[in-house]
């Protein structure tokens, strides 16, 4: 008797594994990563003022607690701010450019020119004009981030149908009622998804804004970095933080996603 | 375009005249000549992209006749696709005429609910679309359609997705409702004995561009017929053979 043919299954699996497994994977591969890095520090004799072993990042983040949990609490407003108001001006900014052809190429070319200023130019600059407090950083953040969500939020309102809009007139909606129904609902979850590729980036942002409008006792994570000096360690520990900070947010954002808009996740059709 | 020139209430809802239409270089509508009275329903049978939906569109006024003259009253139009809101779910999506109409949230779900019960939805008021079936869905999008009082209705295949037996029992759920409160409705079918078992008068058109090729009346009260019924047998008889006789000279038109 021959086998039962097996039903064929798609080149690339798409059922979700179990959460547990998925967070054991998850789990797994940086603490491979890491078992890794370690071995090559100490089999290789790395010169740890260059690269670290994990297990002296570990300690340093013990021993440096209170100066970077310090720290930390100001990158993390820096980010979770900076994300807040790229989200908002990134959403409102696609809306109006979807609304007016006129804006649309008054401004296209010049949010595109935004993302091509180099970090390191623009940060002094914005210093210059914010002073040394929160804003300047808040600023550098914003800048950055707002165009993964701008354009994922522009790309949404492309993709409507664009029966949705002719049915809605026959109904006689008007231009207000289309934003209410229509636009407003397809943007949301696409500029969520915007920043959520921010998160990454806005850390990046926050440290160079650290490093640019340096305040002596307010630095930030980034103020760390650049006082280790010889600490390495502690500068791998302020990154540390900073890689588990845009893992969480990321994370939150992402249930943030499934309660706002949770038509563009569960259902049927997955 | 349709909507500016309305007629006065109680008039004809829907009046076209010698109504032409080209997509590009494609004439699609070939001065026809279209009228539905009050309360009274008229099927539009044709042969596949022969223009119905087109012709539905123009009389909603989302396209303007490019000769003739289309004067309608204000239609509640039922897609052909259902066209549902992806992010609102069954009740919010058959409220939503309602609501843009300046009817208030709890009201207009009030009577959404209602017309969900009517058709056995009513356990999935809460669904959006894509938990729903296809079937689900295009009675849904009917619903959206009927929950607005509009004198005229608009429906393009509005059972086409459903099964034989949920078709048959919409069909006569709408024959009622229609008895019950008469409006004028342009019903674009595939399906002559649907045409035939609903219509005050079935209207064949010509392959595309599409011209009136015959208008077929079927007599008697339209929840009391029946398939069998003589009078709606000789009718879905001339309704075919007319739809055949068009289809044939269509490709015999065809150099
Ligand atoms: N936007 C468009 N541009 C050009 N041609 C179009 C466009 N939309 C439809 N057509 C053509 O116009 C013709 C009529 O389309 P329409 O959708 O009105 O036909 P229909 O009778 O509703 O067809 P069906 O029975 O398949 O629903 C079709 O042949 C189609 O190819
Ligand atoms: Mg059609």
């Amino acid at each position: 008797m021959s086998p039962a043919p097996r039903a064929s299954r798609p080149s690339g699996d798409r059922r979700p594994l179990p959460r547990g497994v998925r967070v054991l994977l998850g789990v797994l591969g940086p603490l491979l990563l890491l078992g890794g890095w370690q071995a090559y520090v100490r089999l290789a004799d790395v010169d740890e003022i260059l690269l670290p072993a994990p297990t002296t990042v570990l300690t340093a983040l013990h021993d440096d607690r209170h100066l970077l949990w310090h720290a930390f609490q100001r990158t993390a407003q820096e980010i979770l701010l900076g994300l807040a108001i790229a989200l908002v001006v990134g959403a409102l900014l696609a809306m109006t450019m979807h609304l007016s052809r006129v804006v649309r190429a008054l401004l296209g070319p010049l949010v595109i020119g935004t993302q091509a200023i180099p970090l390191p130019v623009l940060a002094p600059v914005l210093v210059f004009w914010l002073g040394f407090g929160l804003a300047p950083k808040l600023a550098i953040v914003a800048i950055i981030c707002f165009f993964p969500v701008t354009i994922a939020t522009l790309d949404a309102l492309e993709r409507v149908d664009p029966e949705l809009p002719r049915l809605l007139r026959t109904m006689g909606a008007s231009r207000l009622q289309l934003l209410r129904w229509v636009e407003l609902p397809a943007a949301l979850p696409a500029a969520l998804s915007g920043a959520k590729v921010s998160v990454a980036i806005a850390g990046i942002a926050a440290i160079f804004a650290e490093y640019a409008g340096y305040e002596q006792g307010e630095g930030g994570l980034g103020g760390v970095i650049q006082t280790a000096q010889l600490n390495t360690a502690r500068a791998f520990a302020a990154v540390a933080i900073l890689a588990v900070f845009a893992v969480v947010t990321t994370g939150a954002l992402a249930v943030l996603q499934r309660l706002a808009a949770p038509w563009a996740h569960s259902g049927r059709r997955g | 375009m349709s909507s500016d020139d309305l007629p006065a209430s109680g008039a004809a809802p829907l009046v076209a005249r010698s109504v032409s239409r080209s997509l590009g270089a494609l004439p699609v509508l070939d001065g026809i000549d279209l009228e539905i009275g009050p309360g009274e329903v008229v099927a539009l049978v044709g042969p596949s992209g022969c223009g119905k939906s087109t012709l539905l569109e123009l009389v909603c006024g989302l396209q303007p006749a490019d000769a003739g003259t289309v004067t309608a009253r204000p239609a509640a139009l039922m897609p052909q696709r259902d066209l549902l809101l992806p992010w609102l779910d069954a009740r919010d999506n058959v409220a939503l005429p309602l609501r843009i109409a300046g009817t208030g949230r709890k009201e207009a779900r009030g009577r959404a609910q209602e017309l969900l019960d009517h058709v056995d939805l009513g356990r999935f008021a809460r669904s959006r679309p894509d938990q729903l079936s296809g079937g689900m869905r295009q009675r849904v999008a009917f619903l959206r359609a009927l929950a607005t009082d509009r004198e005229l209705l608009c429906l393009d295949e509005p059972f086409g997705a459903l099964d034989a037996i949920t078709r048959e029992e919409l069909r006569a759920w709408l024959a009622r409702l229609l008895d019950e409160r008469p409006r004028g409705v342009l019903l674009v079918t595939h399906d002559v004995e649907e045409a035939v078992l609903l219509g005050d008068r079935v209207v064949v058109l010509s392959p595309r561009p599409a011209r009136v090729t015959g208008t077929f009346a079927v007599e008697g009260a339209r929840s009391g017929r029946d398939v069998a019924d003589p009078s709606v047998l000789a009718a879905r008889t001339a309704v075919r053979d007319a739809l055949h006789d068009a289809i044939a000279a269509g490709r015999g038109g065809i150099p």
